[in-house]
């Protein structure tokens, strides 16, 4: 077993490290944006054994994989519209998204229903040692199964037996990584993530949903929360809502601040203007309502410099009455703008958004 | 025993209101409306209504005294004001204004919790020692408050001032904030509970059908958002079948919409009755003067056997004398502050942030 602290090393290096041990049918641990994961040439069957044997008690759990980019996973999925959409919006990203498989990698890899798993994480490193490896690499966690989710070297190697430990070739250390929830799974082959106008992929680059039911805007919400989540510790997250009343404005601000881990309920914030939820392990959630803002800069009033700061998450309803005046502040924010509108069909609304990161 | 006269302050919303009592005798009310300035706009426009407050507070100041007939300063012996929740800029003008006064005159400061205020409103009495309501029924606790206005619906279990326990409360919009937003679907103006029910009075509410919210959840919280789109659909429908006759719909609309509101409301205080009846049930806040939620929340409880108040009309809007008679007892049990500095607005307080005095989110 080797270690190598990644800060150390030029990524030349460990690059070439990594790629030679997957080559080998070895194991390599390494970190993602979510928490270390465990790593074999998908492809080997001998080396997905070796993992399965250091995963212990996985029964017949599929494994997902990482690829470098849409091509590569193309070659071993395929890819519906559905599909393409996410890795056009939310890839890199803490997702793993599920595809009809083409059955080309090692026997237990993909699920007994011919479906496959695939993580295009926002972990440069790792996406840059897949490349150069040339092949999708085993993406679970690198705990032992029913173990700690591990988010440091330590807590791996304190829950694992020496035969384990004995099976691990590289381990690259990144040191501890932030807490982050391990990656949301999309099923893309069923039915309920529904993408209708594929035509919408504009100059603007709107993408289009299509929620008749509450289930699908609470899906979105988990979409672009785990788009925008990598950024939570780092950045200002602002959320821009256009809609008219009752396009379900405040049902997506709650489904998007139950994602953030808020447990309170998120109320219409109409009647105050302005509603704070902690959230934990980074700043507020601001809900805004401008409906009624005379003046573009009463968002002064709101305390404008305290609310436009890293680490919080700020919703704005009727977002256009303040769009010029915040502006200047979203320079270094992740934005989202979202539009809602009620279709001719009852009960169904049309949402278009794109994502600014 | 030394009467207590209090000077109190609410600039929560879009009214500024001065009151000044002697114990729980209301000797003046002054209510500055601003309802000509927001009528246009659909909405309190909290930019103007800060203006408006900022403009308007002085002269309500002097003239609620004036009508109290207080000379002097030194009869006053605290002063109460609204400290949340409310909109910011609004509350923040009369906290201001309040610690401004009470450093200047050197009274002690009591910071009101709106909420208590609506819930005490009832229990308000005149200058010559009487309830402004005939036939009040003795006060009890604990008592089963709903509050219903603009920006809150909550259904609060009491057991005396200053121990609150939320039942329930709306999971979305406030009940008044639905009857704004469906008045505002017809283009019918502002606010909408008034105009509601004025114009639903000559509409019958069997005519229409619409849902009625969280009737299946057997919880105490409400939920007007699916009210809401089931109204905008139906609108829209309607619109469209009837084209130009679709103005000849509207009381029907109406009706049903307050109905189904009123119902919404009272089925949860219903079950709360029944789960754990007390021995008395306020229903205050601004909706509370919906006369048609009077008349049927009179039916439910008289049934029940549960004596209901309601306060006097004037009283059900936001007005300073609440929250006076809240800072009478704040201040009967030594509940006041020397040094306020700490305190400050807080916009989205709830009112269990009323128990014990606590100040702050």
């Amino acid at each position: 077993m080797h270690i190598i602290n990644i800060k150390d090393e030029s990524p030349q290096n460990i690059i070439e490290q990594a790629s030679l041990v997957l080559s080998q049918g070895g194991i390599v641990i390494y970190p993602t944006e979510t928490c270390y994961g465990v790593g074999v040439d998908a492809s080997n069957s001998s080396a997905v054994e070796k993992l399965l044997q250091y995963k212990r008690k996985r029964q017949n759990k599929p494994l997902s994989i990482i690829v470098s980019d849409q091509k590569m996973a193309e070659d071993y999925v395929f890819l519906n519209e559905t599909a393409k959409n996410i890795y056009c919006n939310f890839l890199p990203g803490p997702i793993t998204v599920v595809s009809s498989g083409k059955q080309k990698l090692a026997p237990l890899v993909e699920s007994p229903q011919k479906t496959q798993g695939i993580r295009l994480p926002s972990y440069p490193l790792i996406l840059d040692i897949v490349k150069k490896f040339g092949r999708p690499i085993t993406a679970t966690s690198a705990n032992a199964s029913y173990k700690k989710t591990p988010y440091q070297i330590q807590d791996i190697l304190q829950n694992i037996s020496e035969k384990q430990k004995g099976l691990i070739d590289l381990i690259l250390d990144a040191g501890e990584l932030p807490k982050r929830k391990p990656s949301v799974v999309i099923d893309t082959t069923m039915e309920n993530i529904q993408i209708l106008r594929e035509g919408d992929l504009d100059i603007e680059k709107y993408q289009t949903f299509l929620s008749s039911k509450e289930e699908e805007t609470q899906e979105l919400a988990k979409l672009i929360y785990e788009a925008v989540s990598p950024y939570l510790q780092t950045k200002l997250i602002v959320l821009k809502l256009q809609g008219d009343l009752g396009t379900g404005k405040t049902f997506f601000t709650r489904s998007f601040a139950q994602n953030l881990g808020i447990r309170e309920n998120v109320k219409s914030p109409t009647f105050i203007l302005c509603h704070e939820y902690p959230i934990k392990d980074a700043g507020t959630l601001y809900h805004l309502d401008t409906y009624r803002m005379y003046e573009a800069n009463e968002m002064e009033d709101l305390g404008i410099n305290r609310l436009f700061q890293p680490q919080n998450v700020i919703v704005i309803e009727w977002a256009d009455r303040v769009s010029q005046y915040i502006e200047p502040y979203l320079k270094e924010a992740v934005v989202i703008d979202m539009r809602l509108k009620h279709m001719p069909e009852k009960d169904t609304r049309e949402i278009k958004y794109k994502i600014k990161l | 025993m030394k009467k207590t006269y209090i000077l109190a302050i609410d600039t929560s919303c879009d009214d500024t209101s001065v009151a000044v009592l002697r114990n729980d005798n209301v000797l003046s009310t002054v209510i500055a409306s601003q309802e000509e300035i927001h009528q246009p706009w659909g909405g309190v426009f909290p930019r103007l209504a800060r203006r408006a407050h900022i403009e308007n507070i002085d002269a309500t100041i002097e003239l609620a005294l004036k009508k109290a007939q207080l000379k002097e300063w030194s009869k006053i012996d605290a002063i109460a004001v609204t400290y949340g929740p409310g909109l910011a800029p609004c509350l923040e003008v009369g906290l201001l204004k309040a610690k401004e006064l009470s450093e200047k005159h050197n009274k002690p400061l009591i910071p009101i919790n709106h909420m208590e205020g609506h819930i005490l409103s009832p229990f308000l009495r005149n200058s010559n020692g009487k309830y402004y309501i005939n036939n009040l029924p003795q006060v009890h606790y604990p008592l089963i408050a709903l509050t219903v206005s603009g920006g809150h619906t909550d259904l609060v279990w009491m057991e005396g001032v200053g121990n609150y326990r939320i039942l329930g409360e709306t999971l979305d919009d406030a009940a008044g904030e639905a009857f704004d937003k469906i008045a505002r679907m017809m283009e019918l103006g502002f606010p909408g509970g008034p105009i509601l029910e004025e114009i639903g009075a000559k509409g019958d509410p069997s005519k229409i059908d619409l849902p009625l919210p969280m009737a299946k959840k057997p919880n105490y919280h409400f939920s007007y958002s699916g009210l809401k789109t089931a109204c905008l659909y139906l609108i829209r429908d309607l619109k469209e079948e009837h084209q130009e006759n679709f103005p000849s719909l509207i009381p029907d609309i109406c009706a049903s919409a307050q109905e189904a509101i009123v119902d919404s409301l009272l089925l949860k205080l219903k079950r709360a009755c029944r789960n754990m009846p007390p021995s008395l049930v306020v229903i205050v806040g601004g909706v509370s003067a919906n006369k048609r939620l009077r008349l049927k929340a009179r039916k439910i409880l008289k049934k029940l056997n549960i004596p209901v108040a309601f306060p006097e009309k004037k009283f059900c809007t936001d007005n300073a004398a609440m929250i006076g008679l809240a800072g009478y007892h704040r201040f009967q049990r030594g509940e006041f502050l020397e040094d306020f500095s700490g305190v400050d607005r807080s916009p989205s307080i709830t009112i269990e942030k009323a128990n014990g005095f606590v100040f702050g989110e």
